[in-house]
């Protein structure tokens, strides 16, 4: 019984660190306060079940989940690349509703608030990943690739480029290089993985509504990546798996889901207090957010 | 179908005056402090909420209720700066990290409330039935009418304030230029509790009021802050008059625009609306004078 | 070189640069003076595209500067220094560096999988010319005032340029280091090197420069050798008693 509650948390902590580090990527990496983060997840989510569910290949909707977020990660850029700061990442918080509010009244569409549920687990080449802990394996391999990706990614010069970018944008552009198409680059990398999380955390949870994808949602993954530290890819899974572990200790306690529900975003939150007062740069972390 | 759109108007009059009773105190606090204070939502719930438990859990009167949740109300808005956004400021953390900060705090108490009191919406039994008047064509109820009276008042009373009293002219300039306020000589940290303990005040009556109209729930602070705050970025963030009419606008156009697009999308129209002014034209409309000027 | 041609930039109510005309001539080094806030800073802000002119033309080496985005202008050639400088703070003197010297680092995919050129000693002799002594792993934040103005400085030399500007090279210096900037700046100019420079301090510009103009609320008031400017009555009083606005 313990055993197969340890998968469940632990496939939780695989999806979860692999959007958290796409998350590092563009904040701690790339200096954008994307607070609309959640979004891709959800869009991620969505577009891989809607096309599953009519038919398409499980192989094909992940890709597309990818593809589809990334294109939402570039209008997003698109629409913000003027911005600073505090008033980027208003904006993006303000796509963020946007998305919300999109996902909750195209009914026709998305089934708004009453969500989409029997979602099919991922059939591959027509084997279906039926438990949990083949599941689990699934999501720790994705969860290699996205690692293996990012550190390489981090150590090139293309990296430092972003690294650069993050602590003074001007300087960079001065030195001749396009800050608009890195940002690009950079947030359609972000998105695309938040998209391949948002499919695997659909595809297992079986059942997915526009407010799995809102505030809440926003300070969880806030808080793990500036708990973990702000541009170290170490601190965001070290800090997925803490805060995970914590929150779904409650569920363990069995608590009534109505106390779990709350009592989950109380800690969040309060952690993201306490670190943000008391240690800034998180556990790992290099830099101070500007 | 005039008469439809006076009722539109006159619920987004209503809407607007609630809106602007939050915007208000956030525009205050904003350009008194610099930053954004997301957890003025916090405010709103926990007036609600207070004003339940002590009005309809324990019994006290209402008057005293009423006054009590007000007083509450600004001094947990005094009591958040204290403890959460001043320590921070003194370490010189960015506004970014405020603004991060902020939204925690709302999400803490949102669901703190929702741990004790359940998510369920909760009834405050002030007014029965709300028997509605006839003006027009339209209905609008008393409350209404109150809540639109209080708010004019407030909004000119704080307009005067700021203008016309000495407190006023400091909190002014604290927000044109700090450090020239500082050499100048004014307790800037003075003003900076002036201006929390203020709009916090504004944003309890804000609470209070919806929670006569509409009952509490956990989620109203969320709701009513980023209403607000939609409504202070289209009017212009750092001018409290500009953000009064910036909520109007947005109480009109979220009502009036149910007569064109199905209700669902209510919400949706603030969230664009606040989506296309952060884009284009973050500073407001209130930039749009200076520049004809 | 680089042409002015009756530039014109208000902010506000404030005329900052008002029909400025002048010439950065290669192989020199031409040096803009002039009392705090007669508008040199703007003068390099509109030159290298951060600002844009309200009127008037730049055109560097034959080309105008008109339609063109700040990291476009550089690419064109413009090297440029900040005076409070500007770098990134996380970064080591090598990753600098590096961002300059590396041509690829925008492509990911020649990025991820290409060959990662070694730069050290190109990098090495660079901070040598410049005389910054830091071990080049050392993190910026770790440097002194001066040490990242001599970064600055080799960034700017570093980076592919048909033209180097420094503003105000070495203002908050000590005198040791200033004697060896200006021995570093004659070499460049023996190299061939085309030089604009800011500059408050008439006597760094001194024994240095080939040509001065002289700036005072966004005027030219005068430009010449600097010999000439030394005993020009109207520079001698913008310095002096010019400052009150």
């Amino acid at each position: 019984m313990i055993f197969e509650y340890l998968i469940h948390i632990l496939i939780l902590v695989g999806i979860y660190t692999i959007l958290a580090l796409s998350l590092n990527l563009a904040l701690g990496y790339s200096g954008l306060l994307n607070l609309a983060h959640v979004s891709l997840f959800g869009i991620g989510a969505y577009t891989s079940v809607l096309l599953n569910m009519q038919g398409f290949p499980f192989v094909l909707s992940i890709i597309a989940s990818g593809i589809v977020s990334a294109l939402f990660g570039f209008i997003l850029v698109f629409s913000t690349k003027k911005l600073k700061g505090d008033y980027y990442a208003l904006a993006s918080l303000g796509f963020a509703f946007v998305v919300y509010s999109l996902l909750l009244n195209l009914i026709s569409i998305t089934r708004g608030p009453l969500g989409i549920s029997g979602i099919p687990r991922p059939s591959i080449f027509s084997f279906v990943i039926n438990d949990n802990f083949t599941y689990l394996i699934f999501v720790l391999l994705f969860l290699l690739i996205t690692l293996i990706l990012f550190s390489k990614v981090v150590r090139s010069p293309f990296g430092k480029l972003l690294e650069a970018m993050r602590d003074d944008e001007l300087s960079l552009r001065i030195l001749g290089k396009n800050t608009y198409r890195l940002k690009y680059k950079s947030m359609s990398i972000s998105a695309f993985f938040a998209g391949l999380a948002g499919s695997l955390f659909a595809h297992y949870i079986g059942y997915i509504d526009p407010n799995m994808f809102y505030i809440n949602e926003i300070i969880l993954i806030i808080s793990i990546v500036i708990v973990g530290g702000v541009a170290s890819l170490r601190g965001s899974v070290v800090a997925t798996v803490i805060i995970i572990f914590l929150s779904e200790l409650l569920r363990f306690i069995h608590l009534p889901s109505s106390i779990v529900g709350p009592g989950r975003q109380i800690i969040y939150s309060i952690i993201l207090l306490l670190i943000l007062m008391k240690k800034p740069r998180g556990l790992f972390g290099r830099i101070d957010l500007e | 179908m005039s008469s439809l759109l006076l009722q539109l108007t006159l619920n987004g009059l209503v809407a607007g005056s609630i809106y602007s009773l939050v915007a208000s105190g956030f525009s205050l606090i904003y350009s008194t402090n610099r930053f954004m204070h997301f957890a003025h939502g916090v405010i709103v719930i926990l007036a609600g909420y207070i004003l339940f438990s002590f009005y309809s859990l324990i019994g006290f009167s209402f008057y005293y209720s009423v006054l009590s949740t007000l007083i509450y109300s600004s001094f947990i808005g005094f009591l958040i700066n204290k403890t959460i956004y001043s320590p921070l400021q003194k370490k010189k953390t960015s506004s970014v990290i405020l603004l991060i900060a902020s939204i925690s705090l709302l999400i803490l108490f949102q669901n703190l409330i929702q741990l004790f009191f359940g998510a369920g919406v909760k009834d405050i039994d002030y007014i029965d039935i709300q028997k509605g008047l006839e003006f027009y064509e339209a209905t609008i109820t008393q409350l209404q009418i109150i809540t639109i009276i209080i708010s004019s008042i407030l909004c000119v009373g704080l307009f005067i304030f700021m203008k016309k009293t000495s407190l006023g002219k400091e909190m002014r300039a604290v927000s044109n230029n700090k450090e020239l306020a500082d050499i100048v000589g004014i307790n800037s940290s003075k003003v900076k509790d002036l201006s929390f303990f203020i709009g916090s005040f504004l944003a309890g009556l804000a609470g209070i009021l919806i929670s006569l109209e509409q009952n509490v729930s956990p989620s109203m602070g969320t709701n009513l802050i980023i209403k607000g705050f939609t409504g202070a970025v289209i009017g212009g963030i750092s001018s409290v008059p500009a953000s009064i009419f910036g909520s109007y606008i947005i109480g009109l156009v979220e009502n009036l625009g149910i007569a064109f697009l199905p209700s669902g999308f209510k919400e949706a129209i603030s969230f664009f609306l606040l989506f296309i002014f952060l884009l284009f034209r973050p500073e407001g409309l209130a930039s749009l004078r200076r520049r004809v000027k | 070189m680089i042409n002015v041609k009756n530039l014109s930039k208000s902010f506000g109510g404030i005329k900052a640069l008002d029909n400025v005309t002048l010439n950065i001539n290669e192989g020199k080094i031409t040096a803009i003076i002039g009392p705090n806030g007669s508008g040199k800073t703007t003068l390099f802000n509109v030159i290298s595209r951060i600002i844009k002119e309200d009127s008037g033309e730049v055109i560097l080496n034959g080309k105008n500067l008109c339609k063109i985005k700040d990291y476009e202008a550089s690419n064109e050639g413009l090297s440029r220094t900040f005076q409070d400088v500007k770098l990134f703070k996380n970064l080591t003197i090598k990753d600098h560096m590096n961002i300059v010297l590396r041509k690829d680092n925008e492509k990911i995919m020649k990025s991820l999988f290409g060959k990662k050129e070694d730069n050290t000693r190109i990098i090495q002799e660079i901070l040598d010319v410049v005389g910054l002594e830091k071990d080049m792993k050392t993190i910026v934040s770790e440097l002194s005032y001066g040490q990242r103005k001599l970064l600055d400085f080799a960034i700017a030399l570093a980076k592919k340029h048909t033209i180097i500007m420094l503003d105000e090279p070495v203002a908050g210096i000590n005198p040791a280091l200033r004697t060896q900037m200006k021995k570093t700046l004659k070499n460049l100019r023996r190299k061939g090197e085309t030089i604009a420079l800011i500059e408050h301090d008439m006597n760094f510009v001194m024994g240095l420069a080939d040509y001065v103009y002289v700036l005072d609320y966004g005027n030219i008031i005068a430009e010449g050798k600097p010999k000439k400017i030394q005993k020009n009555k109207k520079v001698l009083e913008a310095y002096l008693g010019g400052g009150n606005a």
